[in-house]
């Protein structure tokens, strides 16, 4: 007999009417472990589609790389919201639906007859998940918010260089990491959804997902509870800029870091370096050979990096227990042998961007789950089937409003 | 709630995870699990102290600015006797865990964990590749007890591949990983960050959740994996798109973006006080005057497209913060939302803990922890209508759940527990 591999979120039918990144990741992620997610557009796309990366830096709403990335395996329909034919039709979409991912301003879905609690009653074990930047309640809850914005807010004050203007993370990680969180939580709703058969809201603000952070901000909060004392700016937080060690050029361009030379990590680093002043320094000083002889270190480790191709020297560096890591940056990573090796970039075909690498799973169950089954929807490439299927409505009907341009 | 009550709320009510976690990636997702109900339990070691998650054992006390600066993770910047108990990176994330001790490198001690596994749904570990193996409870010994347990592992490289077993801190594997050339100042240095951290608790939670789904259809267990730095990638996949389409490394730009303009960080009136905003469009643009006072050198009629206003970003960022440098960042940020532009003061910890609209949504919680007194913690990161979370107490002091789990969960009688408190099993201070 045949084995069928069943994706774990398979079955699943999300209507996910979020737009912009944090939304569309949590969405991504179930639609990647196989949930079926119908991605709603207003008239025009998710303005996620005006962002780039561009092919050639040519802005084309069906090329935006963080498009791309974002809305894998998604079907695109367009309805017009704001009509109240658009606004039935999504609620014919939503009673067929286990899940419901949204980013509207708040009360958005009320005005267009679609309150979550509406939702509810109509669809009692509906997992409704609103991921704003605020949250539902609030003073702030109507405020607007960007990348920078949501960083500003929870961590920004300690990265980068005491003196200057603080600075943001790389890309869009904030509001990405905002988008996983929610993932978790519609995961957790949807586990109770089918034990106890009750569904529910779910209310996720970037601005506590950024505060609750363990990239820190969340223990910084409590330290300065306990010590009224605050962090600082610092580009020695993560990788810094080590006195001793640090990155060095290797025989073939490439770069290894040693980061900053841990205390139990000396021994290893100078039995693998095998240098004759170096192990004289060791006999003399011991483990304080790192702060008496920093220049020999730095002279020794360049001389070491420089005989070798970089990822000879993070395995010789490893299999000794020393911690020496190749740099890359997202250009090497297409072509990093251990990514390359697990299969992590996963190529797909697109109508119109053509054949492209895709970041492969996050996360792996029993070794598998996550399957790249079609690159990013055309807009509105779904709209006819997916409301023929979904809302019952015959070719007629469909015509007749794409005409009236509810869809499209 | 009293410290000891037992919680039954959130959609995990009845969950029970065994946390074989160090550092904070694996402590966050255990957090992000306990918050939804799941009862999460710590195991650690007498024998085996534990510097990535309670700090270091004996704490700097002199009086030079590096021993200071290292207090200030401690109540009243003192690590006091019990340093581990004290310790802002373990108690901001294990509130709502329970802490046992038990040293599993030991046949009774293994035996102990093995009854523990059995009655238990998860187990989540963020150890280096391998290490469970290597104290013979790898996945297929934790099956053969209990074949519907969710195992998640958070190997920073994964658990295997030609590199799985190298090792290093987190800083090592955001560069491996690609971020720091692209995060930074544009014209200085690269800036580090510790987002691998922050991006792994929710994936291993969600990995949790996922196979604990499948759990309920199949009625069997399943080993997650989840490689940190794959997991991180997936948060720059805009960037590594660009990589791939235009054959370039992204450019470093700071506080730019690459689709709006302008965006920045600029000075305020204040010190170190600071305004983020990004227009995002040319209405946001035509606002942003109004509330500068329509400056005369921004009235150039090339600056009210984007392409305009990019090539003219440095001028730009002058006129904001010649405005910006004369208010106050809160002020100057609730002016600019108010014409629906997104904007926000860079809030320092003290500025988080007293904003209006946390404290309005309920997000810091007031807990009592037995060593450190009481203090506003961050609470969940995520509200749910029905089954809400909860913040029910501080985070326990090392083995303070040792009675509860050993008599409650594993039913140890008195006199095998006093003989597991003899052997160095059960106690309250590190050996």
């Amino acid at each position: 007999m045949l084995s069928v591999m069943v994706q774990p979120m398979e079955g699943l039918l999300v209507i996910d009417l979020s737009e912009g990144i944090a939304g569309p990741n949590c969405s991504k992620l179930l639609a990647d472990f196989g949930a079926r997610v119908v991605k709603v557009e207003r008239p025009g796309g998710d303005p996620c589609r005006q962002m780039g990366p561009f092919p050639a830096d040519v802005p084309d709403s069906e090329s935006s790389g963080l498009s791309l990335h974002l809305n894998t395996n998604k079907e695109s329909v367009v309805v017009d919201l704001g009509t109240d034919e658009g606004a039935d039709l999504v609620g014919k979409l939503i009673a067929r639906a286990d899940v419901v991912i949204e980013s509207f301003r708040p009360g958005t879905l009320a005005l267009h007859g679609l309150d979550p609690l509406k939702l509810l009653a109509g669809n009692p074990d509906l997992v409704v998940t609103s991921i704003t930047p605020f949250g539902q309640t609030g003073p702030y809850r109507d405020w607007e918010m960007t990348e920078i914005v949501a960083f500003a807010m929870g961590g920004m004050n300690a990265s980068g260089i005491a003196g200057r203007e603080p600075v943001k993370l790389a890309g869009h990680v904030v509001l990405m990491q905002s988008g996983a969180t929610a993932c978790s939580a519609t995961l957790g709703a949807l586990f109770h959804a089918r034990i106890c058969g009750e569904g529910q809201q779910v209310d996720v603000a970037t601005f506590e997902t950024q505060n609750g952070s363990l990239d820190r901000r969340r223990y910084y909060l409590l330290s300065y509870e306990y010590s009224s004392t605050m962090a600082e700016r610092s580009v020695a937080v993560g990788a810094g800029r080590p006195s001793v060690g640090g990155r060095f050029e290797c025989a073939d361009g490439l770069t290894v870091t040693t980061g900053r030379i841990w205390p139990d990590h000396i021994a290893r680093m100078v039995s693998i370096l095998n240098d004759p002043d170096l192990n004289d320094g060791w006999r003399t000083y011991g483990p304080a050979v790192v702060g008496e002889c920093p220049e020999l270190i730095n002279e020794t480790l360049a001389r070491w990096a420089a005989a070798r191709p970089a990822r000879t020297a993070m395995r010789e560096a490893q299999a000794g227990g020393w911690p020496v890591v190749v740099v890359n940056d997202p250009l090497l990573l297409l072509s990093d042998d251990h990514l390359r090796a697990r299969g992590f970039w996963v190529t797909a075909q697109h109508p119109v961007a053509g054949e492209l690498p895709y970041c492969g799973p996050p996360w792996r169950i029993d070794g598998a789950g996550w399957v790249l089954r079609r690159a990013a929807p055309l807009l509105g490439q779904d709209t006819d089937a997916v409301v023929a299927e979904l809302a019952g409505l015959d070719a007629i009907r469909i015509s007749q409003l794409r005409a009236k341009g509810v869809l499209a | 709630m009293s410290q000891t009550s037992k919680p039954g709320f959130g959609p995990l009510r009845g969950i029970r995870i065994v946390d074989l976690t160090i550092a904070l990636a694996g402590a966050f997702t255990t957090m992000l699990l306990a918050d939804m109900g799941a009862e999460v339990l710590k195991v650690e070691s007498l024998q085996h102290y534990p510097t990535a998650s309670k700090g270091p054992r004996n704490p700097p006390r002199g009086d030079d600015a590096a021993s200071r600066s290292a207090r200030r993770d401690y109540p009243d910047s003192d690590p006091g006797h019990d340093p581990w108990n004290r310790l802002s990176w373990f108690n901001a994330q294990a509130r709502n865990k329970r802490d046992l001790t038990m040293d599993i490198t030991r046949d009774r001690g293994r035996d102990l964990f093995l009854r523990l596994i059995e009655v238990s749904d998860g187990l989540v570990e963020n150890n280096a590749a391998g290490l469970l193996e290597k104290l013979d409870i790898g996945p297929d010994v934790l099956h053969a007890v209990n074949p519907r347990l969710v195992i998640v592992r958070m190997p920073p490289l994964g658990l295997w591949g030609p590199d799985s077993e190298a090792t290093g801190f987190g800083w090592h594997f955001e560069d491996f990983g690609g971020f720091l050339r692209v995060q930074g100042y544009p014209d200085g240095p690269e800036v580090g960050s510790i987002f691998m951290d922050g991006s792994s608790g929710p994936a291993g939670a969600s990995a949790f959740l996922m196979a604990l789904w499948q759990r309920s259809r199949t009625g069997k267990g399943a080993v997650c994996e989840m490689a940190q730095v794959e997991n991180m990638i997936c948060h720059i996949g805009d960037l590594t798109m660009d990589a791939a389409m235009n054959d370039r490394v992204p450019p470093r730009m700071g506080n730019r973006s690459p689709a709006h303009a302008p965006q920045g960080c600029y000075r305020c009136a204040g010190e170190d006080a600071w305004l983020a905003l990004t227009v995002c469009s040319d209405d946001d643009w035509r606002a942003l005057r109004t509330v500068l006072g329509d400056p005369p050198e921004l009235e150039d009629a090339a600056l009210d497209g984007l392409a305009g206003r990019r090539a003219g970003h440095d001028q730009i960022d002058r006129v904001i913060e010649e405005w910006s440098s004369r208010v106050a960042p809160h002020v100057a940020a609730e002016t600019l939302q108010a014409a629906g532009i997104p904007a926000s003061p860079v809030l320092n910890e003290r500025d988080a803990l007293s904003d209006p609209q946390l404290h309005a949504r309920g997000f810091f919680h007031l807990l009592e922890h037995p060593s450190c007194g009481t203090h506003f913690h961050a609470g969940a990161n995520f509200q749910m209508s029905r089954t809400p979370p909860e913040i029910w107490r501080a985070a326990p002091t090392l083995g303070q759940d040792n009675e509860y789990v050993y008599k409650e969960i594993l039913g140890v009688s008195d006199e095998e527990y006093d003989q597991l408190v003899a052997d160095g099993h059960i106690g309250t201070e590190y050996l």
